[in-house]
């Protein structure tokens, strides 16, 4: 489960990045969190990793607060980043060795690391394929197969979909899809209206900061959210 | 879990460009200065052959070492002809090298290659480890996976530093064994013993440099940036404050230079003779050519007195400055250790000066029997070690620790965003 009770952040310059944010993801849920740029999503997710410290409130993965104990917490969560950047001059079996041995799994069978990699749809070429020749699509995929080797029950996406082709961005609603089903807690941020009324079981609008609208899939069912999201987005 | 850190840092630069590139010409550099110094080294030691002289001959001349081949620092001067006569001390100007294009540039001898190249070396293979992750955006996926910051920055110095320094080792021990198959040179145990010290003191200079790199790359948020401040760091410990130290010391002691001392001694000689020329003119009985060499002796051991004191405190304060770089500090400790450093140079003075105290009178015909053969062995590793080389070793450990240190601190609050 991720949560957020009060979570604020406000930087050294005075500016207040989140403010009191709360929200609840629990397992086998898509929490998709909208919102223009500077409206505090990837403050958000940067302060779930612990990459900065929270100035009041919690942020917790299963219960284990963030700030207070990052590396536990680190562990029960994947990270996938808008452009997937991984070791060029590595392959992409080398990549997720790589990152795998980070979570403390050893002696990974190069079997393993094939299955998860045709799990998440690379083309069996690409394997033992340096990564710098990858598109981005790829670099995503090889980045949810970095998550989904890690095993952890919350995945927090930050624009993942962002830039990809349409068939790519599709593969990668499936692969969403498919890790819910497994039990997943996901939080994803983005700009994509669409994509969020697609995958999304919760959706959240933020903005400057603060979380101003969140509606679950079945209050969606008959609200256009784009109209919704403009019409916040427009409010003082 | 610094080890998988470690591994992927040498793994991922064993293939770039960088590591072939900087490794190829290390190691064409340390053939050149292997080649080089085993030249020299012969020319020193033929004309050691050729200028040694008989028992209780009046002349000094010292074997060369073979460590000068991989440190020569003062072996031109060391291993220089000294003459004694009524005169004094007379020093032959140095041997020509055996390349003399050398003789316009630095000597490019295995020192030298610690002190600047392997030093740059590490300086280009850590200035981008934190600062280049964070641009490509690696470092925010790195620090997701509960590594914690400490394991990250330790794994990425330590695999950083075995990059630069296993090629390093290798090619060194390789230098090693080919010098001891080489005709000429008579190898011992010492001679493998100063060189293992050497190669121990290059390993903490390497790690050094690489965390003065990894340092700085966890100061600035661009790889570009870190690499200019890592050359400044470079160029700050390795030539600017060696250099600066050395001319400050002697605007800072006021001691005039070795040519004007001799000048002087030269001038009172010139005085002595010519009052002799005068009392003899007077006198016919024998006494003025001692009269006269006794004259010259006073006035060498006047000038002596007068600027001996001046010359060890301006090499004690010169010391003092240079170390205040760690670059300074290895180049005393390597030379020492390999004895062709300062200490050894000072050592040899003092003997030379005592040899001629004791002989002069003999040399001279003032008293009778011949002089004493002229006899010196270089200091041994212990000796070097209790007298100056100590505090090198700490000086050099202590930039290593606190740079180490801090660039282990400055990454704890490293923004990964």
């Amino acid at each position: 489960m991720i949560q957020a009770t009060d979570l604020t952040k406000r930087y050294e310059d005075n500016l207040l990045a989140l403010d009191h944010l709360n929200l609840t993801i629990q397992p086998n849920q898509i929490y998709c969190l909208l919102g223009a740029n500077g409206a505090g999503k990837t403050t958000t997710i940067n302060l779930f990793f612990n990459f900065i410290e929270p100035t009041s409130g919690t942020a917790t993965i299963n219960g284990i607060d963030c700030a207070k104990n990052p590396i536990e917490a680190k562990k029960h969560a994947a990270y996938v980043s808008e452009n997937v950047m991984l070791y060029g001059n590595f392959t992409a079996r080398q990549n997720l060795d790589f990152f795998t041995s980070l979570t403390g799994r050893k002696n990974m069978r190069k079997e393993d690391t094939y299955v998860v990699m045709r799990e998440v749809g690379l083309p069996e070429r690409a394997f033992e394929q340096r990564v710098k020749t990858f598109s981005k699509g790829m670099r995503q995929k090889l980045g949810i197969a970095i998550a989904i080797l890690k095993r952890a029950p919350a995945l927090l996406l930050d624009e993942p979909t962002s830039g990809l082709d349409p068939k790519a961005a599709a593969d990668f609603v499936s692969l969403l899809f498919k890790l819910r089903s497994e039990g997943k807690a996901i939080l994803m941020s983005t700009h994509d209206v669409f994509r969020a009324k697609e995958v999304a079981d919760i959706v959240g609008i933020m903005k400057e900061g603060t979380l101003i609208m969140e509606k679950t899939k079945e209050e969606l069912q008959y609200e256009d959210l784009e109209k919704l999201y403009l019409k916040y987005m427009e409010i003082g | 879990m610094i080890w998988p850190i470690a591994r992927k840092e040498i793994l991922e630069n064993l293939l770039s460009y960088r590591f072939f590139i900087l490794t190829g010409l290390l190691a064409l550099l340390m053939v050149v200065a292997v080649i080089v110094g085993y030249g020299d080294f012969l020319q020193r030691l033929e004309n050691y052959e050729v200028l040694r002289p008989p028992p209780n001959s009046p002349v000094i001349i010292i074997e060369p070492t073979p460590t000068s081949i991989l440190a020569e620092g003062l072996e031109a001067n060391l291993t220089r002809l000294h003459e004694v006569s009524f005169l004094g001390i007379q020093i032959q100007r140095n041997q020509q090298s055996v390349n003399r294009i050398f003789a316009l540039f630095a000597v490019p001898d295995m020192l030298f290659i610690i002190k600047v190249v392997l030093a740059l070396i590490a300086v280009l293979f850590s200035f981008d480890a934190i600062a280049f992750e964070k641009e490509q955006g690696t470092l925010k996926l790195l620090l997701s996976n509960g590594i914690r910051r400490h394991s990250l920055i330790l794994g990425k110095l330590f695999g950083r530093f075995a990059l630069v320094f296993a090629p390093f080792a290798v090619l060194f021990l390789l230098a090693l064994l080919a010098i001891s198959l080489l005709p000429a040179v008579a190898v011992t145990g010492t001679f493998w013993l100063k060189n293992f010290i050497t190669l121990l003191v290059a390993c903490v200079y390497t790690l050094l440099f690489t965390a003065i790199g990894t340092f700085v790359s966890s100061m600035v948020h661009r790889s570009s940036t870190s690499m200019v401040i890592g050359l400044t760091f470079w160029l700050l410990f390795v030539f600017i404050i060696p250099n600066f130290g050395t001319l400050l010391a002697k605007t800072l002691s006021g001691v005039p230079t070795s040519d004007r001392i001799e000048m002087e001694g030269r001038l009172s000689t010139i005085q002595a003779i010519y009052e002799r020329i005068q009392r003899e003119k007077e006198s016919r009985d024998g006494s003025e050519g001692r009269r006269m060499i006794q004259q010259i002796r006073e006035s060498t051991l006047r000038l002596v007195e007068l600027y001996q004191p001046k010359m060890n405190s301006l090499t004690r304060l010169t010391k003092s400055i240079v170390r205040c770089s760690p670059s300074g500090a290895m180049h005393f400790l390597i030379t020492d250790v390999a004895s062709t450093g300062l200490y050894e140079e000072a050592r040899m003075k003092d003997a030379v000066v005592q040899y001629v105290n004791r002989n002069f009178g003999r040399i001279n015909q003032l008293e009778q029997g011949s002089p004493d053969t002229f006899l010196y062995t270089r200091s041994s590793l212990s000796e070097v070690l209790a007298e100056t080389a100590f505090i090198d070793i700490l000086v050099v450990f202590f930039y290593a620790a606190f740079f180490i240190g801090a660039a282990y601190v400055r990454f704890l609050v490293y923004d990964p965003r």
